[in-house]
Order: C-alpha cells, then sequence, then structure tokens
C-alpha cells in the first residue's frame, strides 16, 4: 500500500510539473485579483452585489480565453473573496493577507465606509494597490495606492444643484437623511451648505439613523414647514419605509422627491415601496441596465445565474474590474504592484457604464474617478428612467 | 527581533492577534471593574471614552502617543470612579442599566459633538499600535491581575462580591473597594481603547454602543468571570474564531453562534474555572488523582495562595484567612 | 395644532410596535429572570413566515372584501404564531432552561448566540435585501380634521391590545397563569407547592414567542417589509420599555411602550430629530434613579 502510494504520488508530481512546462511555455499568465467586501452582516446586500459584478466581469474574460496584454502574453484571472462583515478590523485584515500573498496584484473593494475607510491608509503603508467599488466615504488625504471607481458627492452634487435649480428653481427644499451613512450625510451637508448660492432656503433638516423603522414624527415636522421639494438620502431598507410613510401621510402626491447616488433606480426599491418611487428624481453615474449597449446586454442577462439583481453595486464591481485588467494591459505585468499602480493611475477607460478615469500622480494623489458621466433621472417604471437635461 | 520571528507570521494573523489582544485588554477592564460584584454595560463606550481623548491629543495637539496612551488611561480611571460613585447603592441590576444608558448617552454626545468629529468619527489618527505595542499593555495588565487576585484588594473585591453584606462585617470597606476597583477597570479599558483608535485609525461614535460593550460581557463571562485567565481566553478565543471559520465563506457566524452558545450551555460557568496554567495546581491535580487523595501536605504560607476553587456562586478562596 | 395631534397618533403607533415587542421580553424576564436576547429575532421570524405564506398564496394586493382579508390576516398571524411558538419551544429546552438560574449573564450570552445564528440564517435563507411584505389588509386612510390614519395602522393598534388582553387573560384568569404568577413571585415556594416549574418556563417563553410572531406578522405588514436585521432596533427599545415599566403589571409595559412612542415622536416632532433615540435613554436614567424598581412597581429580583 505504501509503496503504491508513493508510486502514485511520484506520477502526479511529474504530471503536474510537466502540465506546468506545457503551460509556462505558452507564456500564459494568471493575475491575482482578491476581494475584500462584505458578505454577512448589515451591508451584505451592496458587498455581494460589488463581488458579483466583479465575477462576472472575470468570468466573461476568462470565457473569452483570457485576455492579451500591450506585450503579446495573455492573462487569465483568479479571484479570491475575502468577507468583512461590517468590521473594520476585518477588513483590514483582509487587505493585509493580500498584501502578504505575492501572487495577489491589486486588491478589489469595498463597498462599505466602514470597510474602505479603514483599509485606505494601511493600502498605503502596505503599497497594496486597491480599487473601492462603491464606497463613497468622504477621504481627508489620500495615498497614491488607493482608488474608487464610484461616483462621490463633492463630483455629482454640484452638477445636480445646477440642473436642479435650472429646471425647476425650488425656494423651499427640505431633507430627511440617514445620519450615520457617511456618503448620504455628506451629500445632504452639502445640499443645505449650498443653499444660498443656488438660492433655496432649507426649510427642514431632519435626520433619522440606520435600523430605524419609522419616520412619521420626523415627516410629520416637514409636513408642517410646507416644503417644494423633500430630498430623501436613505438606502432602500429605510427609504421605501420613508416613501411609504410619506403616502401616508399625505405627503406623496404634494411634494416631488430627489436623492443622489442613484438609489430610486435599484429595483428593489421599487418594490419595497410599491411603485410608490415613480417620478422621483435622483441623480446617477450614467448606467442604464436597459440599454441596447449589447456588452450592458450580455451582462444583465448573465447576472441572472445570481440570486440577486443587478444594481449599480454590481456595476462599480465589474468597472472595478475593467479598470484592473485595462492596467494590467498597459503595464505587462501580473506581480509588479508598482508598476500597475503606476498604469492604473493614467486609466481612460470606457467601462461598461461611462468613463473611467484616474489623474493620480503619486506627488499629488486622488483616487477619484474623474470621468464618470452623471446623469440626473426620472423615474418611470420598475426598471425605466426618463433623463431631465 | 520580535520584527524577525513576526515575520514569519501571515500579516492576516498579525491583525487578528492584534485584535485580540486589544480586546484582551479591553476585556480585562471589564473583569476588573466587575470583581467587586458591579456589573458594567459600558465598557465598550469608557474605551471610546479614552480612545477620542487620545486621538484628539496625537492628531490635533502633537503629543507623543506613550502621554495620550496615559491620558485615555486617566480618562477611563476617571470615568470608571464617576460611574462607580453613582451606582454605589444601587442593587447590580439597576447599576448595570445605569451603565447600559450611560454607554449609550455617551453615543448621542458623540454624534453631536462635531469637534470630534461628530457623526463622521474621528479620523485621521496616526498609526502608532504595533504588535509589540498591544502585547506589552496586555502583559502589564495580565501581570497587574495576577498580583489584584493575590492580593488584599483581591481578595476584598471578591468578597464584595459574592456577599457584600458578610464583607462590610468583616471590615472591608466596600465603598472604597468597588470604586477603586472599577475605576481600576475603567483605566485599562481607557488604554485598550487609545490603542484601538491609533490602530483602526478611525473612532466612531458607534464603536462606544450597548452591541460593543455586550460584546466584551460576552467575552468575559464565556470565558469565565472568576480569575483573570477567563477573560483573557475568552476575548482571545472568541476574536480567533471567526478567522479560523473561514473556510465557510456564508455560514461563517452561523457557525460561531453555534460554537458560542453551546459552549456556554456546557460550560456554565464560564470556560476556565480555575488557574490552568500555575504548575502547582495541574501537579497538585494530577497527584491527587494518582493518589486519591490531597497530595503533597503544602507548606502553610502556600496554603494561603491556594488556588480558587471550581465551584461557581462561591468563587474566591476558601473563607478562612 | 394639527401637527400635535398627527405626532400623537405616530406616538401612540410606534409606541404599541415597541409594546407588542416588549410584552413578550417582560413577560420571560419577569417569570424566570431570563433575558431573552432572541426575542426580537423571533420576532422577525414571525416577519418572513408572513411574507412566505403571503407570497405562496399569491395573495392580490387590493380588491380583497373585508371579510376576506381578515380572514387571510388571521390565517397569516395563526401561521406564524404556531411556527414561532415551535421555535420558543426549541429555544426554551435547548438554551434557556439548562443556563436558568444561573448568573443573570449566563442565558443573556446564550441566546445571544442564538440570536447571531437567526440573523445570518435568515440572511443566508432569504438573501440580504430586505423582502417585500405584500399587505393583505385593504389599504385605506382615514382622515379626520387633518389628521391621518391608516387601516393598517389602526390593525396593529388594536392587535398589540388584544394581545395584552390576552395575555393578561391567560395571567389572571387560568390556572398556569396563577402558577406563572407564583413563578415569578418566588420560584422555591411555587415549586415547593407543587408547581411544575420546568413547564411553566416551557409556557412562558412559548407564549413570549407566539406573541413575537404576531407582533412580527403585524409589523411586516405595517412596514410592507422583511430583513434580517429588523430585530435590533426592536430589540433595545422593547428593553428599555421593560425595564422602565417594571415587572410587576403587564399594562405597564404597554403604557410604557405607549409612553415612549409618544415622547420620541413629540421630541423629533418639536426639538431635533437627532435626539430621537436619546429619548428612551433618558428616560431610562430618570426612572433608574428615582424609581428604580420601575415606574408601577415589580418583585423582587
Amino acid at each position: 500500500m505504501k509503496h503504491f502510494m508513493l508510486s502514485l504520488g511520484v506520477a502526479l508530481m511529474a504530471l503536474l510539473m510537466a502540465g506546468n512546462w506545457v503551460s509556462l511555455r505558452a507564456e500564459d499568465r494568471v493575475v491575482h485579483f482578491f476581494q475584500v467586501n462584505a458578505l454577512t452582516g448589515q451591508a451584505g446586500s451592496y458587498g455581494t452585489r460589488s463581488i458579483h459584478g466583479v465575477e462576472l466581469a472575470a468570468k466573461h474574460l476568462n470565457d473569452a480565453g483570457g485576455f492579451k496584454d500591450t506585450c503579446g502574453n495573455t492573462y487569465t484571472i483568479k479571484l479570491s473573496v475575502w468577507d468583512m462583515a461590517n468590521s473594520r478590523e476585518q477588513a483590514i485584515a483582509g487587505l493585509r493577507k493580500a498584501a502578504d500573498d505575492a501572487s495577489v496584484l491589486a486588491v478589489l473593494g469595498s463597498t462599505p465606509s466602514t470597510g474602505f475607510a479603514a483599509m485606505e491608509p494601511v493600502a498605503g503603508q502596505v503599497k497594496m494597490p486597491i480599487i473601492a467599488t462603491g464606497s463613497a466615504v468622504p477621504i481627508k488625504k489620500w495615498n497614491p495606492y488607493a482608488f474608487r471607481v464610484t461616483i462621490a458627492t463633492p463630483v455629482a452634487a454640484p452638477y445636480f444643484l445646477q440642473v436642479f435649480k435650472a429646471k425647476f428653481n425650488p425656494q423651499r427644499v427640505a431633507l430627511l437623511y440617514d445620519i450615520t451613512q457617511d456618503a448620504l450625510r455628506a451629500e445632504a451637508e452639502l445640499i443645505r451648505d449650498l443653499a444660498k448660492k443656488f438660492g433655496y432656503e432649507m426649510v427642514a433638516f431632519e435626520a433619522f439613523r440606520v435600523n430605524d423603522t419609522d419616520f412619521r414624527a420626523q415627516l410629520t415636522t416637514i409636513k408642517g414647514t410646507n416644503p417644494e421639494w423633500l430630498g430623501v438620502y436613505a438606502a432602500n431598507t429605510e427609504g421605501s419605509k420613508i416613501i411609504n410613510q410619506m403616502e401616508e401621510l399625505g405627503l406623496l402626491g404634494k411634494v416631488p422627491i430627489f436623492s443622489g447616488y442613484g438609489v430610486f433606480q435599484d429595483p428593489t426599491y421599487w418594490d419595497l415601496s410599491n411603485g410608490r418611487i415613480k417620478g422621483a428624481i435622483n441623480w446617477a453615474v450614467a448606467f442604464d441596465l436597459t440599454s441596447t449597449d449589447p456588452q450592458m446586454q450580455k451582462v444583465v442577462t448573465d447576472y441572472k445565474s445570481f440570486p440577486e439583481e443587478p444594481t449599480i453595486y454590481s456595476v462599480y464591481g465589474y468597472q472595478a474590474l475593467q479598470a484592473a485588467v485595462d492596467a494590467v494591459k498597459r503595464a505587462c505585468t501580473a506581480t509588479d504592484r508598482e508598476k500597475f499602480r503606476d498604469a492604473l493611475a493614467q486609466t481612460k477607460l470606457e467601462a461598461l457604464a461611462g468613463t473611467v478615469a484616474f489623474d493620480s500622480p503619486r506627488s499629488a494623489p486622488n483616487g477619484e474617478n474623474q470621468g464618470g458621466a452623471v446623469i440626473i433621472s426620472r423615474i418611470t417604471g420598475r426598471d425605466s428612467y426618463e433623463l431631465i437635461k | 527581533m520580535l520584527r524577525s520571528i513576526l515575520a514569519h507570521v501571515p500579516a492576516f494573523w498579525v491583525v487578528t492577534l492584534i485584535t485580540a489582544g486589544i480586546n484582551a485588554i479591553i476585556t480585562m477592564g471589564v473583569y476588573f471593574s466587575n470583581a467587586a460584584g458591579a456589573l458594567s454595560a459600558c465598557h465598550a463606550a469608557i474605551a471610546g471614552m479614552g480612545a477620542y481623548v487620545g486621538a484628539v491629543l496625537t492628531t490635533n495637539f502633537d503629543w507623543p502617543f506613550l502621554l495620550a496612551l496615559l491620558a485615555g488611561v486617566m480618562v477611563g480611571f476617571l470615568t470608571g470612579m464617576l460611574l462607580a460613585l453613582v451606582t454605589l447603592r444601587m442593587n447590580e441590576l439597576v447599576a448595570g442599566l445605569t451603565t447600559l444608558a450611560f454607554g449609550e448617552t455617551m453615543v448621542i454626545i458623540a454624534f453631536n459633538l462635531d469637534y470630534i468629529g461628530g457623526a463622521n468619527g474621528f479620523i485621521g489618527i496616526p498609526l502608532e499600535t504595533t504588535f509589540a505595542a498591544v502585547y506589552i499593555v496586555l502583559a502589564l495588565v495580565v501581570f497587574v491581575a495576577w498580583r489584584f487576585d493575590r492580593s488584599r484588594l483581591g481578595y476584598a473585591a471578591r468578597a464584595c462580591r459574592d456577599n457584600a453584606h458578610a464583607a462590610a462585617a468583616m471590615g472591608i470597606n466596600t465603598p472604597w473597594v468597588k470604586t477603586l476597583v472599577f475605576a481600576l477597570g475603567g483605566g485599562i479599558a481607557g488604554a485598550g481603547g487609545v490603542l484601538r483608535a491609533h490602530y483602526v485609525l478611525v473612532q466612531n461614535p458607534e464603536d462606544m454602543g450597548f452591541f460593543f460593550s455586550v460584546n466584551y460581557l460576552i467575552f468575559w463571562v464565556f470565558g469565565g468571570s472568576y480569575t483573570f485567565w477567563g477573560p483573557l481566553f475568552g476575548a482571545m478565543f472568541l476574536t480567533i474564531l471567526p478567522e479560523l471559520l473561514r473556510f465557510s465563506l456564508y455560514d461563517r457566524f452561523i457557525i460561531y453562534g453555534v460554537i458560542l452558545t453551546a459552549i456556554v450551555i456546557v460550560r456554565l460557568q464560564g470556560v476556565i474555572t480555575r488557574v490552568p496554567l500555575g504548575r502547582r495546581s495541574a501537579v497538585r491535580a494530577w497527584w491527587s488523582r494518582r493518589e486519591g487523595s490531597d497530595g503533597p501536605a503544602p507548606t502553610q504560607s502556600r496554603r494561603r495562595h491556594s488556588q480558587p476553587s471550581s465551584a461557581p456562586g462561591l468563587g474566591g478562596s476558601q473563607g478562612s484567612r | 395644532m394639527e401637527q400635535f395631534f398627527q405626532q400623537l397618533i405616530n406616538g401612540i403607533m410606534i409606541g404599541s410596535t415597541y409594546a407588542v415587542v416588549a410584552l413578550g421580553f417582560g413577560l420571560i424576564f419577569s417569570v424566570m429572570r431570563v433575558v431573552n436576547l432572541a426575542h426580537p429575532e423571533i420576532f422577525m421570524v414571525g416577519a418572513y413566515v408572513a411574507f412566505v405564506v403571503i407570497t405562496r398564496l399569491h395573495v392580490p394586493g387590493q380588491g380583497l372584501g373585508v371579510s376576506v382579508a381578515v380572514g387571510v390576516f388571521l390565517l397569516v398571524l395563526v401561521l406564524a404564531m404556531v411556527v414561532t411558538g415551535v421555535v420558543g419551544l426549541v429555544l426554551e429546552r435547548l438554551v434557556v432552561r439548562p443556563t436558568r438560574g444561573t448568573y443573570i449573564l449566563t442565558p443573556f450570552i446564550a441566546t445571544s448566540g442564538v440570536s447571531i445564528v437567526l440573523q445570518n440564517g435568515a440572511q443566508r435563507v432569504f438573501g440580504p435585501d430586505p423582502v417585500r411584505v405584500p399587505s393583505v389588509i385593504p389599504a385605506h386612510t382615514f382622515v379626520v380634521s387633518g389628521v391621518r390614519v391608516t387601516s393598517m395602522q389602526i390593525t396593529t393598534v388594536l392587535t398589540a391590545v388584544l394581545i395584552m388582553l390576552a395575555l393578561r387573560y391567560y395571567v389572571y384568569r387560568t390556572r398556569w397563569g396563577r402558577a406563572t404568577r407564583a413563578v415569578a413571585e418566588k420560584p422555591d415556594v411555587a415549586a415547593a407547592c407543587g408547581v411544575n416549574v420546568n413547564l411553566v418556563s416551557q409556557l412562558t417563553v412559548s407564549i413570549a414567542s407566539i406573541m413575537a410572531g404576531a407582533a412580527g406578522v403585524t409589523l411586516g405588514l405595517l412596514y410592507s417589509s422583511a430583513a434580517p436585521f429588523m430585530g435590533l432596533l426592536f430589540g433595545l427599545k422593547s428593553f428599555v420599555c421593560m425595564l422602565v415599566a417594571g415587572n410587576r403589571y403587564i399594562e405597564a409595559i404597554m403604557a410604557v411602550g405607549l409612553l415612549l412612542g409618544v415622547v420620541e415622536a413629540m421630541v423629533t416632532g418639536y426639538v431635533s430629530s437627532n435626539l430621537r433615540d436619546a429619548v428612551a435613554f433618558a428616560l431610562l436614567l430618570a426612572v433608574l434613579f428615582f424609581r428604580p424598581q420601575g415606574l408601577f412597581g415589580s418583585y423582587e429580583v
């Protein structure tokens, strides 16, 4: 028995080595991307979508036989997933694990701000390039290794307010926002601070916390101030409840709603509010799940293999992988993080839903996506909207 | 030298060990505070307060890390003292709830204080915590706990915990013991908080909430609340366990919950109920099992420092002192 | 003035939702001195049962006659109560009974482990997104001089009151209720008098879980959604309700729940929405200082 096992082992090893040698000759390389995101916990719905978006993008490329870089090598993509479960420490642990593994070229993630806010400084310390897929947390001081494909408030909100004022010229604006979510709060505060500049009055500025279920008290206050427009800055769990309660209080027909981050284009939002968000407007990254663009159509069709419906976070995940692959093509490497980082810093890519463009020299880094087009859309149906110009 | 050893440990285990160490420090704080019978449901808040103070000092005022750490300890100590004085005359449950309310109140205050970042949290904290820093502090705390357990203060505290009236009748100054012990635990928690803030580099109001305080209580009770080995073990085990369970990507926490519940039910008094690593106890236990008797008779002086018994509800040493 | 009354109605509404979860919490705590941290998660299970049943039955949202709607509602309620009752039974046998009577934190921690399992289990089975619970009661808004109340809100308050009355009947008018009260006051004496404390324990947890299930169905329909972590908020607020009310009278918990809801609504409306959660804890602190046995008194703990 022992002899048999020994000879079996030797035979297997010989086979493996032969296989390796064969593949080495064809100059196939494997590029390894490591995902750190929230699979479980309260941010699980966002992280899961981002992870699936990345997986779908990798699948599309691998099914086509991998991709070629500008130096003639072919690559296949390998993905690892690390669940951070809404804990900063676990996010950092994942990033450090990736940094330790020499085969990992870059980290994709995370979507929740708890993760990215904690990982961003560490990325600079361990010199691991990281591309965030949906976090919009305000970053005070970027390090050269951190990037994100998200379109965030500082870029989008002023544009939104411009169009908003030009088209609707509101005088009395009220806001109801989630004080515990960095991105939503940042935008609410920005809208409040720009009130004078854009000539409207902030008649109500009410807050709530994540996991709250009842907003009637705040809505009643808002109703009493007679606003012309109400900004609802909430995730779909709380936001749908807000919209439903607006109807109960008689606000829904009277006061139109606006928001940001393309939240209303999430089909779950439509379902949970039973379609009451029809007519609401928001700014969004220019992506249209119903567009006739063949690439988008393929993504929407293939996404059906996952149990949930795609939203902007799936798109962010897809785009992050596209941007990373584009950087690999220009850097001609699957393992050199410095070359990869420098190539990534000069990305100008027409990705799945708009442009991903970084302009991030090491001396003055800023990992924001400078290229994304922001649209203002009005919701007309579960999966449809019209553009407002 | 430590660095070269650490270089061989995979980096993410270093992260996990640092996190476990910080949790262990704060849980030791819980151990101290509750040693005299109090129930502290706000240790995350005390740690958080120390963390905010330490972080503000290093970030805004460029204090050296060691001084900021001491400042955090001071803040924790004073908060602990305050809480103890306030809850002195209350019965255990009501005192515990007061601490709970205090913790949540601190969260709300932090939410509304813009100087420390408000709801955004305090960011931009410099990275000062290293593996060595955490474990040196932890070793110090363990040493203090070890001396405490064998000191008059430790026995007095355990007496207060088991029966406050009897302790007072024996001449122990119960209010003083309770206050001192609670304050000590608060100071230790403050140190843990400063270490955490300078590791994660962000300090949020939510990190001070009831949810996190309950986590520390779980570590403390799970590990065994009668000796300091209990919270040490509980914190390290329950922090490292979710990382060990990563083979199951989606069901990690379900398994964790099942293991936690099962162990609590099987070991009602905590996993560690007597000092496990004292050579003497291990030797004596082995000897007594072999001989069927109490083993070689210890000398008089050693008897005084004998190990605490494992019977739940009795806690501390035998009453004859 | 209209705003004041609207806020009052809002408050009563939220308050009854807190109360209905707090009733079960309080029952377990006052009878068995056990803090059942899994109680909010059992409530969440009730909401998911409603989701599963209603979507399986393909219930149309509107257009049901009132009697049919009420019938469907009761059916869903009963099914959820059966499921959560069984969950409570299993919980009692496996987790509560072994840990009961030891240090007060031990069952607390054991049940928190169970709550972790339930939360993540729900996330695993139903996905991390909240799911839509289609409404059963035909939606109708009653407007009385500017104050708006919907039919589902009225159903919620009615259900809460009915649950409380049913519990009252059980505790004060039945044999087992008397046994329960005896165990709540002095478990040793009750056992000495021949009360089967284990059976009382089982009954108590099951009844509390049944109530949680009913609460889950009602709130799931009220908010049209069920989510894995929906129990978190109610857990904390209901816990505070229970502590402030004291464990002597069941009606006390209901009253305190309503009080908390109304005060929260008033503070949110007239002071600042940032301070909403502070209300619960301020109330708790005030009671702990001035009347630690709870507003309406309690048995010795």
